[in-house]
């Protein structure tokens, strides 16, 4: 899209053009259909009983929703591969929001959690109403969360609470809240959180994890995140059997 | 479930059947399709299990960069599955049973 400084996340002109208008999220629930990138990628056409979706013969075309067809079935939800549909009805006094969460453990019915906006950051609480893991639904959990009626356009995802299991360091299983906890502690480095935690040191070698250690410890100490001393990276870039960089084996 | 027409790459270009031994079980294969897509095919998810929490992993990035599909290829350890192809007679075992100690 021309003028769009691309983020990772739907830039303000891109959201303007996928959400409802205020009377369509008054009337009921509707999806949102949150594709702004034209890949080759359909399954949502077929994926609605209403016909309200249409990618059409160009598969590389963007989703075109029918509001006036779609009845916030959420069939779509679990279909997208880039989980990138949702379903918003603000008819109420409290806005629900219907969303696909690929993680485990799942929540459950009555949970209170912390709602987060698309950038991942907290917006809010939120109530869980609904874990719907229908076989159908092929491992993607469609949520629904009850929020204020305020966030119904704001928030698109949402963390548990009580829980230290996000990890960074995937390889050697090192927590979120264990590298904030080794940068309190005086590690300002990436090379002096990995020898803090073990993160950066398993079979991927920080490919994972170097870049969110550096941002955490550039948000704990108030830097840019290009301030952060990189890890030192060092040969070999991919892992390799020591028999080939001894020459005894010949390499696949 | 096998991609075997896609809308971009179009159809799949027809592969020998073989057969890999997966924890001892023998398990249909196409030769050349990464091992990864072979377990996947089958319905297994979980490849291995952690060493410090003994949770489950499979499939992650798909790419070779994020390590978490690895498991013991004809002896070889961490072998990442998502790239590595299969072969007739392959031997693949996880670490599910194992509690590799001190590796933490």
């Amino acid at each position: 899209m021309p003028g769009v400084k691309y983020s990772g996340r739907l830039s303000d002109a891109e959201l303007a053009a996928v959400l409802p208008p205020a009377e369509r999220l008054a009337q009921g629930p509707v999806a949102v259909i949150e594709c702004v990138q034209s890949i080759p990628c359909n399954p949502c056409e077929k994926a609605c009983p209403f016909g309200a979706i249409t990618v059409g013969d160009d598969i590389t075309a963007l989703p075109a929703l029918d509001r006036a067809k779609c009845k916030g079935c959420g069939l779509c939800i679990s279909r997208c591969p880039g989980l990138a549909i949702f379903v918003v009805d603000a008819s109420g006094d409290e806005a629900t929001i219907m969303l696909p969460y690929e993680y485990l453990p799942l929540p459950a019915a009555g949970d209170v959690v912390d709602a987060l906006d698309r950038s991942g950051k907290p917006a809010g609480t939120a109530r869980v109403l609904k874990v719907n893991t229908a076989a159908g639904l092929e491992g993607t959990a469609v949520v629904t969360l009850a929020v204020p009626r305020k966030l119904a356009d704001i928030v698109r995802n949402f963390r548990p609470r009580g829980r230290d299991a996000i990890y960074i360091c995937r390889c050697n299983e090192v927590s979120e809240a264990e590298i904030r906890q080794a940068v309190r502690e005086g590690a300002r480095t990436v090379a002096a959180v990995k020898l803090a935690t073990r993160a950066g040191m398993g079979l991927c070698q920080g490919r994972t994890c170097r870049r969110l250690v550096s941002r955490i410890i550039a948000e704990e100490t108030g830097q840019h995140p290009a301030e952060v001393l990189p890890a030192t990276a060092r040969p070999p870039v991919r892992t390799l059997p020591l028999g080939t960089l001894a020459g005894g084996e010949d390499d696949e | 479930m096998r991609v075997t027409n896609h809308p971009v790459l179009g159809d799949a270009p027809p592969g020998r059947q073989v057969t890999i031994w997966l924890d001892g079980e023998p398990l249909a294969a196409v030769e050349g399709e990464p091992i990864a897509a072979a377990l996947l095919a089958s319905g297994r998810r979980v490849f291995r299990r952690t060493p410090r929490f003994h949770e489950p992993r499979g499939v992650f990035c798909g790419i070779g960069r994020c390590t978490d599909c690895i498991m013991t290829v004809d002896g070889v350890p961490n072998v990442r599955t998502c790239v590595t192809a299969v072969r007739d007679g392959m031997v693949i075992t996880s670490n599910l049973k194992e509690v590799p100690a001190g590796d933490q």
